[in-house]
């Protein structure tokens, strides 16, 4: 019956183009994924019934973000920010309210406004591992290598000397591109001796072996490290798969997996549907997820999403050319990221305007 | 600890290329233009799942949502966004309407509300629109406006961080604001039944006088259109008094029971003809008058007023409601003049009709209390 409904639904929306009055009381008008975590629930119960208890608020936020990497989840990273923004409004103290309003600022593209949460913890706690990685993190994103292995060094005697050396070594991969086999096989080496890690540090891990491998030019041995964990990946995890088939030009593969993840998930992301819009492309057999895409980007476009800056670069890029379009996003792009994806990002959108003779 | 460092390692790896990262749309559209009077017509559509997190809807919780579950909750919903949107001109908060006749439309493949709004603005200064709605539960939401009368315009944007915007629009006309008042005045006479039969209930009688206590035809035409003169002067006089004290919020009563007021005068005033004892109706007229006032200022209610033309546009108002009845008048007398030597006229319209609308109103009695 609920198919039935949903179909009905489904049916409805897509052939309704205009507004109309339904004319049975009956009639599905939406549809979404009823709540299943009972956990998160419990929780917004919980602060539902107590709106001004901070630890709750925080408890909740982490909750959303717990489940925002997911597939299909992202919209519970402004559901955290929203549910915090009181907390920083009045000026709370929290050390571990400051650390969450880092991450979801980090994720949003919010550098600065994270690095000062992030000064508030420290300020608090100097050693506090969490906030020193995530700083370490943002000054890669901007360019500052050497003040983030800096920061992954004043770790020493913190954490344990895989994190820190793990934590450090990315930020040499900026401070000495060339030396990018070298850098690889230290953490490799560390890896072989001591194992991966049982705990999430183990995909962060394979993340950055696989970056580095392709940014070295090895995407066989990028796609090896992560395939052990393809299971229950974040976006993030399986977009970086994703590029790594593509540059195999396994594009089949990337319609596979990513397929039946998307049409899975409550709610489309746009860095899976960007990799499958080119791996589709690539394949030329059918538009299905390019059209999905492009009806995206263009409410992307109107809401003037610069958060999404990138994806939109490459749409311009690689899906629906657009040299102009492309260098304009690029551009928007670098000037909150810099790493070297995004300065990739921008040659070959520079590139692409000279062909033109832009 | 260890899960607090796990969280934030998950955290931290999942922003290991930050570039791919998304988000989800939550985008309200709010589509129109501002005319010449001040007014802004337009619809604005809103996200179904979106209310569904600010308000609940959902009222069974099975993520299928029906029409008649929204409806049920019209009231909230429409609460919640009135409190959502606003429009100022000239630091003047604007009357905003959101009209009842809701609809429903996608974008995107997501379900959507369109509720039609009317806001009623000053005719001069500057406009801003003022948004706070659902970032509480969503700060990624955003409202797109689109104001059809900037020519080749892109959408402008409402955030977050960027609730407040301004629009440039030329100021209004106050010749133009006033013909539609006078416009919408007539409008609303001729749209008010229970005004209409009352009229009627008076004029039935102005062609006729009491003889032996009976009705006859009044063989004098001049002392027809004198008598009925001064009944309409006297209806005129007495709702231009209390619509303008009741528009301008001098005088405030129940709407409910000035309707079910209206509905009893009608009701006194045709059983006036059948059992008449009221012979002069000039005073009764004007008593009764006064509560047919306060029903036409809460139409005028309903319209807004522009907050910096409010006695130009009472007065236009006003105007309309003389020139509708007028109207009435010139349309129905003749022909009561030409029948009121029938005996028909006198013994089954008269009667018979002021019946009819005796029971009428009495339905109207019932229906609004």
């Amino acid at each position: 019956m609920k198919t039935i409904g949903l179909c009905l639904w489904l049916f409805s929306v897509s052939v309704y183009a205009t507004p109309y009055t339904p004319k049975s009381a009956d009639e599905i008008i939406a549809h979404w994924a009823a709540p299943k975590d009972d956990a998160l629930q419990s929780i917004k119960t919980r602060a539902h019934l107590q709106p001004n208890d901070p630890a709750i608020l925080i408890a909740l936020a982490n909750a959303y973000l717990e489940h925002a990497s997911q597939p299909g989840q992202s919209r519970f990273y402004g559901l955290a920010q929203a549910t915090l923004k009181p907390l920083i409004e009045n000026n709370n103290n929290d050390k571990s309210l400051w650390l969450v309003w880092a991450q979801i600022q980090q994720h949003q593209h919010n550098f600065s406004s994270a690095q000062t949460a992030l000064n508030k913890v420290l300020e608090q706690e100097p050693s506090n591992i969490n906030a020193t990685l995530l700083n370490a993190r943002i000054a890669v994103i901007q360019e500052q290598p050497l003040m983030a292995r800096n920061m992954c060094l004043k770790l020493l005697g913190n954490a344990d000397l895989l994190t820190v050396s793990a934590c450090s070594l990315e930020a040499n991969t900026y401070l000495h591109p060339e030396n990018l086999t070298s850098i690889y096989h230290q953490l490799v080496d560390m890896i072989n001796t001591q194992g991966l890690p049982e705990d999430e540090r183990a995909t962060w891990i394979i993340q950055l072996l696989a970056d580095i491998a392709l940014r070295n030019n090895d995407p066989i041995e990028a796609a090896n490290w992560l395939a052990k964990k393809l299971d229950n990946a974040s976006v993030n995890y399986l977009a970086q798969w994703a590029d790594v088939q593509l540059a195999l030009h396994n594009n089949k593969n990337v319609l596979d997996h990513l397929s039946e993840i998307v049409n899975q998930a409550a709610e489309m992301d746009d860095a899976l549907l960007l990799r499958l819009a080119l791996a589709e492309k690539n394949m030329a057999q059918s538009t299905h997820w390019q059209t999905r895409l492009s009806e995206r980007i263009a409410l992307r476009e109107q809401r003037q999403d610069s958060l999404h800056a990138s994806e939109l670069a490459l749409y311009y890029l690689d899906i629906s050319p657009n040299p102009q379009k492309s260098l304009y996003w690029a551009k928007i792009n670098i000037q909150n990221t810099r790493e070297y994806n995004d300065k990739k990002i921008l040659a070959r959108a520079e590139q692409a305007n000279q062909t033109q003779g832009i | 600890m260890k899960k607090i460092l796990s969280l934030i390692v998950a955290v931290f790896f999942i922003t290991f290329i930050d570039a791919t990262e998304a988000h989800q749309l939550s985008t309200s559209y709010l589509n129109g233009s501002f005319d010449n009077t001040g007014v802004f017509i337009g619809d604005w559509q809103i996200r179904l799942y979106d209310i569904e997190q600010a308000i609940g809807v959902d009222t069974d919780g099975d993520g299928n949502l029906r029409w008649q579950e929204l409806q049920s909750r019209t009231e909230t919903v429409s609460r919640y966004l009135q409190s959502s949107l606003q429009f100022t001109r000239a630091k003047t908060r604007c009357n905003l309407i959101l009209e009842s006749d809701w609809k429903i439309d996608s974008h995107y493949n997501e379900g959507y509300v369109s509720v039609p709004i009317r806001a009623q603005c000053p005719i001069k200064g500057d406009i801003e629109i003022h948004y706070n709605g659902f970032f509480d539960i969503d700060s990624q939401h955003k409202l797109l406006v689109n104001l059809s009368d900037q020519k080749n315009a892109s959408p402008r944007i409402l955030s977050d961080s960027n609730r407040t915007l301004s629009v440039a629009q030329q100021s209004g006309s106050r010749l133009a604001a006033f013909k539609e008042f006078i416009y919408q005045g007539t409008v609303h006479i001729w749209m008010g039944y229970d005004h209409i039969l009352f009229l009627i209930s008076l004029l039935l009688t102005c062609v006729l006088i009491r003889e032996k206590k009976q009705w006859v035809a009044n063989k004098n035409w001049r002392d027809i259109i004198v008598n009925t003169t001064w009944i309409v002067t006297a209806f005129t006089f007495a709702h231009s008094i209390t619509l303008t004290a009741t528009a301008l919020e001098w005088i405030q009563l129940p709407s409910r029971w000035v309707e079910v007021s209206i509905a009893v005068t009608v009701v006194l005033a045709a059983l006036n003809n059948i059992f008449p004892l009221v012979l002069r109706l000039g005073w009764l007229t004007f008593g009764f008058g006064l509560l047919h006032g306060m029903g036409f200022a809460g139409a005028l209610g309903e319209l807004g007023l522009p907050a910096d033309q409010q006695v130009l546009t009472i007065l236009a108002f006003n105007i309309g409601v003389e020139i509708g009845q007028l109207a009435i008048v010139l349309a129905v007398l003749p022909l009561l003049m030409l029948a009121r030597y029938y005996i028909w006229y006198i013994n089954i319209s008269t009667k018979g009709l002021s019946t009819i609308i005796v029971l009428v109103s009495i339905q109207w009695i019932f229906q609004r209390m």
